[in-house]
């Protein structure tokens, strides 16, 4: 077991003292000090770098719980998506449950050719942090993904609980449109603010831009801070369906409808 | 003939002995020396009989990989995996020939599920080749054995059961003429009276028996059904019924080398309520007891019955021949148990259905909805899967390209349009001003199935910042009603 001595001395010597007794605290701790305790292989990223930066850790904290608050349009799938083709390799299995059902099958049949993805998806919403639960039990993934679903203050602590002591990650994507708050309890370590960037008035008639900014937000887990991630939206041609499937259309270029 | 002198009794005789009235085991010689006055009476062999077995069972062994011999005159085959070449009508055909050739032209050969069944169906007048597949009985699934030879055995004379003959005879007195009135009693009143040998005749008149070919497996019992007295009116007691059962059953597939794949709950209600059962799949195979019994867990959780069950049984419908060991590693942080992660989704697809665990497929289409679909996913791999065509590298493509959400039902929202362009919406129980709407997509088609569609789309931003996606239906002829405006999804 660690001991520190703390004495009246210099104010150098005591800063550097602090500084190791919450270096100690953090070891000893983790869950207590308001930031997180690092360790050397603790961390996944996001596949963004914005992201990365912003977060406290440089990623996804293992063993703890992460949570983005997403509005509509606030990126939290495109998010998802770069975030799962980061993570899944055949050592690094990542299970996704699509609570809201609100994922669309034509936009995750990429990542879904790595065999270290599952998805499950609850006919019930209600079903979706049961399911996240069993996962996080199994203890086959590395990241278990919770998305779409406003979780309870009793089934958050079970999560919350699994997660520390499974040494997975667990992001939970809670949208805002269905609860209608952001909350700010809860028992995540980290929590990012997922929101589209505003748009200015074009008009009616007018073509959306192509480019759609997402702003992420830290409000818990670091000091506060925000980055813009930039995001291409989809091309306004409409002509080609998904890239894997034959286009028997004449006209079509490459992109997709949309 | 076996015996001397005045005591020698016919043990067996051939068709046409049999037709002038010789009863092996009944008459002596003399008294079948006086059914047929030419008889021919040779002294019973045991080394000549076995050399000709031997021989008939190397001829059949050309056929078929498992050959049993069950007692004189008697062959078990496995009959499975004959598909290549032509099934097991084929086989059976094969098989029949070459017992002919052999010298033996009263052959018989019967393809069942069972043992029982077969041998009852070799027993009875008829071709001397016949099938009794699964699946041939209007009613039945198809690769459940047992459900097809129980109605095969039903209406056949209790005679044609291979039981002991005082059971057989207690079984006459009580007023039991066929096999269907035997299985159609209770398993608990059987116990009751005869003991272990009660419940063995009514497996055997259900269809279910534990003889079969000796292959490397050995016996294939697939069902195992456990009385419970008193009957069970909780979950627990249920789950401990079924887990009795699994323990037997797995005992067999252990010896076996076999594992689950699909297994059948069944339930005997109190009263005059009909049997009930409950199918489950596993995302892997296994033998282990521990995923099993959370899986009948599982679907019992869900179940609700009407009456308290007298006797539960455990089916497998389906099993692999298949042998598996996973080396863990000790100092991985992060070992993954292929076995509890198959539990887990088990138990996902028992409690949400069996689409819950999906994947998704690409789908020809240029309604954005539509250019994908989700599909059950059966299996799980967490071995080391073929190499899957290389993934995009994410460090490589910086650019992040927008996802869908979409709503399973598109709901319903309205619109103020100017000149039938969009210029606000309300969502969620606020107007939002739009700040660019995309010019009108037209689209149609499908009218050649159930997904007509006519309608126009518009890609819309709000102020905010939200992009949806927002259809119509295309107005019919001047004076038709106009239809609503409803949101598919929105980038996210």
């Amino acid at each position: 077991m660690s001991s520190v001595s703390v004495s009246l001395v210099s104010e150098e010597t005591r800063a550097a003292r602090v500084s190791a007794l919450q270096e100690v605290l953090r070891a000893r701790f983790p869950t207590a000090a308001p930031e997180i305790a690092a360790r050397a292989d603790g961390v996944g990223g996001t596949g963004v770098e914005a992201l990365d930066r912003l977060l406290p850790l440089g990623g996804l904290p293992r063993g703890q719980v992460t949570e983005w608050v997403v509005a509509r349009s606030g990126g939290s799938a495109t998010l998802l998506r770069r975030l799962v083709l980061h993570w899944a390799r055949p050592d690094e299995k990542v299970a996704l449950v699509d609570a809201g059902r609100t994922l669309a099958a034509a936009d995750w049949v990429t990542p879904a050719r790595s065999a270290a993805l599952t998805f499950v998806r609850p006919s019930e919403p209600r079903d979706g942090p049961w399911c996240a639960e069993l996962l996080l039990r199994a203890g086959g993934f590395s990241l278990v993904v919770l998305d779409g679903v406003e979780l309870r203050s009793r089934a958050a602590q079970r999560l919350s609980h699994l997660a520390r002591g499974s040494d997975n990650a667990l992001l939970v994507i809670r949208p805002t449109w269905t609860s209608g708050h952001v909350g700010r309890g809860g028992l995540a370590t980290v929590r990012l603010r997922l929101a589209p960037a505003d748009s200015p008035l074009l008009g009616p008639g007018k073509t959306p831009p192509d480019r759609a900014p997402i702003t992420a937000a830290l409000t818990k887990g670091g000091p506060p801070a925000q980055v813009e991630v930039s995001r291409e939206t989809f091309p306004t041609h409409w002509l080609c369906a998904h890239p894997l499937v034959p286009d028997r259309r004449g006209g079509a270029t490459r992109g997709r409808s949309w | 003939m076996v015996g001397r002198g005045s005591r020698a009794r016919v043990r067996m005789a051939n068709g046409a002995a049999l037709e002038a009235g010789v009863r092996p085991g009944l008459h002596t010689v003399a008294r079948a020396k006086a059914c047929v006055a030419d008889l021919r009476i040779q002294a019973w062999d045991d080394d000549l009989y076995d050399r000709a077995q031997q021989d008939l069972a190397a001829h059949l062994l050309e056929h078929t990989p498992a050959v049993t011999r069950a007692g004189l005159g008697r062959f078990w085959f496995d009959a499975a995996g004959q598909d290549r070449l032509g099934g097991e009508e084929a086989l059976a055909e094969r098989l029949y020939r070459t017992t002919v050739e052999a010298g033996y032209t009263d052959a018989r050969v019967t393809v069942a599920g069972s043992v029982v069944a077969a041998e009852a169906a070799c027993r009875l007048p008829g071709e001397p080749v016949s099938i009794i597949p699964p699946g041939a009985m209007p009613g039945c699934d198809a690769g459940v054995d047992a459900g097809v030879d129980a109605e095969f055995l039903a209406f056949l004379p209790l005679g044609l059961l291979p039981l002991d003959p005082e059971l057989h005879e207690v079984l006459q007195t009580m007023g039991l003429q066929t096999v269907g009135e035997l299985a159609a009693l209770t398993a608990t009143s059987l116990e009751l009276r005869f003991g272990a040998a009660g419940l063995a005749a009514r497996d055997l008149a259900r269809g279910i028996d534990p003889r079969g070919p000796l292959t490397c497996g050995g016996p294939s019992a697939r069902l195992v059904e456990l009385a419970l007295e008193p009957p069970a009116q909780t979950l627990d007691a249920l789950v401990f019924g079924a887990r009795a059962a699994l323990v037997t059953l797995l005992r067999t597939l252990k010896a076996q080398g076999s594992q689950v794949a699909r297994l059948r709950l069944h339930f005997k209600l109190d009263g005059v309520h009909a049997p009930t059962s409950r199918e489950a799949g596993l995302s892997r195979p296994t033998t282990r007891l521990g995923p099993l019994v959370e899986l009948c867990r599982a679907v019992l959780e869900r179940l609700t019955l009407p009456a308290p069950v007298v006797a539960v049984g455990v089916e497998v419908i389906e099993k692999v021949q298949s042998a598996r060991g996973d080396q863990g590693n000790l100092f991985r942080s992060r070992f993954k148990d292929s076995d509890a992660l198959d539990a887990a989704l088990s138990r996902i697809r028992a409690r949400c259905g069996t689409d819950s665990v999906a994947r998704p497929l690409p789908v020809d289409d240029h309604r954005p909805e539509a250019q994908g679909t989700w599909v059950a996913d059966g299996l799980v791999v967490l071995d080391n899967p073929p190499a899957p065509p290389p993934l995009p590298d994410p460090a490589t493509n910086s650019a992040l390209s927008a996802a869908l959400r979409l709503l399973e039902t598109p709901e319903g929202l309205r619109v103020r349009e100017s000149g039938g362009v969009p210029m606000s919406v309300q969502l969620d129980r606020r107007w939002h001003t739009l700040a660019a709407a995309s010019p009108v997509r037209r689209l149609s088609g499908g009218w050649w199935s159930h997904t007509s569609h006519m309608r126009q789309d518009h890609l819309v931003t709000t102020t905010g910042g939200a992009r949806l996606l927002l259809s119509r239906p295309e107005p019919g002829p001047e004076g038709s009603p106009t239809l609503g405006w409803t949101l598919i999804g929105w980038e996210d």
